[in-house]
């Protein structure tokens, strides 16, 4: 019963991790920007949510979704469509400028200090089921994540959009010489990003409870780690990668020994260079990334 | 051509960019000096920071490879230069659970300076057997994780580093002038390596890895001789960081710490050792204004009320708009030279050839 207990809620933190690894791997695909700024997206949608309190659900709901795309497409407007071409180098310190700049913009408006909301707390119950004890939050994200990745790949495989997403992705040259229109894709790619940032700060807002402008940073580390994992520029790679580390995760927080249990994230991101050493292209790389020289 | 025969003139040569460096940097401490105790403080800061702005330049801006970890060496440096130099009365109260040998040694600032230097080359070294290996955005991502495995250890190793809380005690012995002979010998360090063989070689293979390896640089190599290098310095920066303000912790040295450094040296022009220095006067004046401002105190006479996280976003918008518009920073990432007529027609011919390529 305890392992099954463990597996829901692996599922559960993969499933997240997944959610906010691909908001990172839909843009590197399309625009080959590591976008650091990804998990300040998050918080600024999840920010959102907090400045709506008292407003019905659906609504609040609807707001961190907007927020999530109209924030990424500003930025793509606003800084990342002047980069174009520009070497990976000065693209991430590029996002890492945009992150610090959005960061910034929420102490502005709300603070330093750490906010505490109710949003969602009755989802923190746990739901019997014979011996099980499951909290609704990971059944809900377990869903949500379903619904989203299923959305996904709908979108990539059976609308003309995604094809041309795919196109850009796999050989951006080639799909703008076939007619795919630059800016159009790459605009689609940060709503992208934007909407699976919005469901990300509403599931960071309900699972913590609580936030910070710096509320970004662990989801982009996270997300990081996941695409490194399944492959820089992989979108299956990085739903892959998100719930591999997912699993870690709950694993490494099960079965390590309580006085090595302080350094998991050490020992994950050991393992995290350890692996870009052998694979710079990540477990999983997509097939355009493997080196040309 | 005679500068290659003649050792004496050849060096003046080599030495005359970076005393351009050196002694007005001197002018402009003295000129610090004159002014209050608070004012003192915000130099050595100022200082302190671009110490690491040098160190950083060292690996990023010679090799060409992005680093976001390097404050992960700072904060190696401090802690090891605050094991030495916190008073034997005060440690046992502060660190009761210290190993002997740590909990007996005392140190004075210099010598705590050189084993934290030697203690994050160390480190350094061991790091860059695997994370030399990689470029690009393998290499960033790579320092991101060695920036959060030391935060992680750091803050949990409650038996030398006090774990997450603030670590106390340190004397506050760093003067100014300390400061700046500190700064002053990191400058010289890495307008020598600059000047090496290996720096050369580095620089070529930041221009064109492949051309590189084709004339035999092992780039590998020399990158770890750089990483190494920038490491011992960030390590000088730490010992520098606890003695100027006698108290830190773990978090200290994480992102904030980071973007600050990244964008000195990328607003004054990454790739000279003169725009990392001119990049660290830069935002740190700016920085100081704007944080005074922040706080209701005027700046000659001005006062501006500007709303608390105000300065993070001016950084923030700079940084953007150095990177779109001027990504060689204010310097254009040039070193200072002595104007030449051999120069001159060189940059002449550039150019020309520049135009038939975009013709």
């Amino acid at each position: 019963m305890i392992v099954l207990q463990n597996i829901i809620t692996g599922i559960s933190v993969g499933g997240l991790y997944a959610l906010y690894a691909l908001g990172i791997a839909v843009v590197y695909g399309v625009a080959g920007i590591i976008n650091f700024a990804h998990g300040y997206f998050i918080a600024f949608a999840a920010y959102v949510v907090l400045a709506l309190a008292g407003v019905p659900v659906i609504l609040s709901i609807l707001g961190a979704l907007v927020a999530g795309v109209a924030i990424a497409v500003a930025t793509e407007r606003g800084v990342f469509q002047f980069a174009r071409g520009a070497d990976p180098g000065t693209l991430l310190v590029l996002a890492f400028a945009v992150a610090l700049a959005i960061k910034s913009l929420l102490t502005l408006v709300a603070g330093s200090d750490t906010v505490s909301t109710s949003f969602g707390s009755n989802l923190a119950k746990p739901l019997q089921i014979g011996g099980l004890s499951i909290v609704w939050i990971d059944l809900v994200t377990i869903i949500v994540a379903g619904v989203m990745l299923g959305g996904l790949a709908l979108l990539l495989n059976r609308t003309p959009v995604g094809v041309q997403l795919r196109a850009a992705a796999q050989d951006f040259t080639m799909a703008r010489l076939v007619g795919v229109r630059s800016n159009r894709v790459m605009m689609v790619a940060f709503a992208v990003s934007g909407l699976l940032a919005g469901v990300g700060g509403l599931l960071l807002v309900v699972r913590s409870g609580t936030l910070t402008p710096t509320s970004g940073l662990q989801p982009v580390l996270i997300a990081f780690v996941a695409v490194v994992i399944g492959g820089l520029g992989s979108l299956s790679g990085a739903v892959a990668g998100g719930f591999l580390l997912g699993g870690t995760t709950v694993a490494l927080q099960v079965l390590l020994p309580e006085n090595i249990q302080p350094y998991r994230d050490a020992i994950l991101y050991t393992l995290v260079i350890v692996i870009l050493t052998f694979r710079p292209q990540g477990l999983l790389p997509s097939a355009n990334e493997r080196s040309r020289v | 051509m005679n500068s290659r025969h003649n050792p004496l003139i050849g060096g003046l040569k080599a030495a005359a960019p970076t005393a351009g460096i050196v002694v007005p940097l001197a002018v402009l401490v003295a000129l610090v000096s004159l002014g209050d105790q608070a004012m003192a403080d915000a130099g050595i800061g100022a200082l302190v920071d671009m110490v690491m702005a040098v160190g950083l330049f060292t690996f990023w801006g010679i090799s060409g490879v992005l680093s976001f970890g390097h404050i992960a060496f700072v904060s190696i440096g401090a802690y090891t230069s605050a094991l030495l130099t916190i008073p034997l009365t005060t440690r046992a109260f502060v660190l009761p659970a210290l190993p002997k040998f740590l909990a007996n040694t005392e140190t004075s600032f210099v010598m705590a300076t050189i084993v934290a230097a030697v203690v994050a080359a160390a480190f350094s070294a061991l790091v860059a057997i695997p994370m030399m290996r990689l470029s690009g955005d393998a290499a960033g991502i790579a320092s991101f994780a060695l920036l959060i495995v030391v935060l992680n250890v750091t803050s949990n190793w409650t038996q030398l580093t006090g774990g997450l809380g603030t670590l106390t005690g340190v004397p506050t012995d760093l003067t100014l002038w300390g400061a700046y002979a500190c700064a002053a010998v990191v400058i010289i360090a890495a307008a020598v390596y600059g000047r090496s063989r290996s720096g050369r070689r580095l620089r070529a293979s930041r221009e064109d890895e492949v051309a590189a390896q084709a004339v035999g640089v092992k780039v590998h190599r020399e990158r770890r001789v750089a990483f190494v290098l920038s490491g011992a310095m960030m390590g000088v920066a730490g010992s520098m960081y606890a003695h100027w303000l006698g108290s830190f912790g773990p978090t200290d040295f994480y992102m904030d710490l980071t973007f600050l450094i990244v964008v000195m040296l990328i607003i004054g022009g990454l790739r000279s050792l003169l725009g990392a220095v001119v990049g660290a006067i830069i935002v740190s004046v700016l920085v100081w204004v704007l944080a005074r401002w922040e706080s209701g105190q005027p700046v000659a006479f001005l006062s501006i009320p500007l709303p608390l996280g105000f300065s993070d976003l001016v950084l923030a918008v700079v940084l953007v708009l150095i990177l779109l518009r001027r990504p060689d920073g204010l310097t254009r990432s040039r070193e200072l030279s002595w104007p030449s007529r051999k120069r001159r027609l060189q940059e002449a011919a550039n150019a020309e050839v520049a135009e038939r390529e975009l013709a």
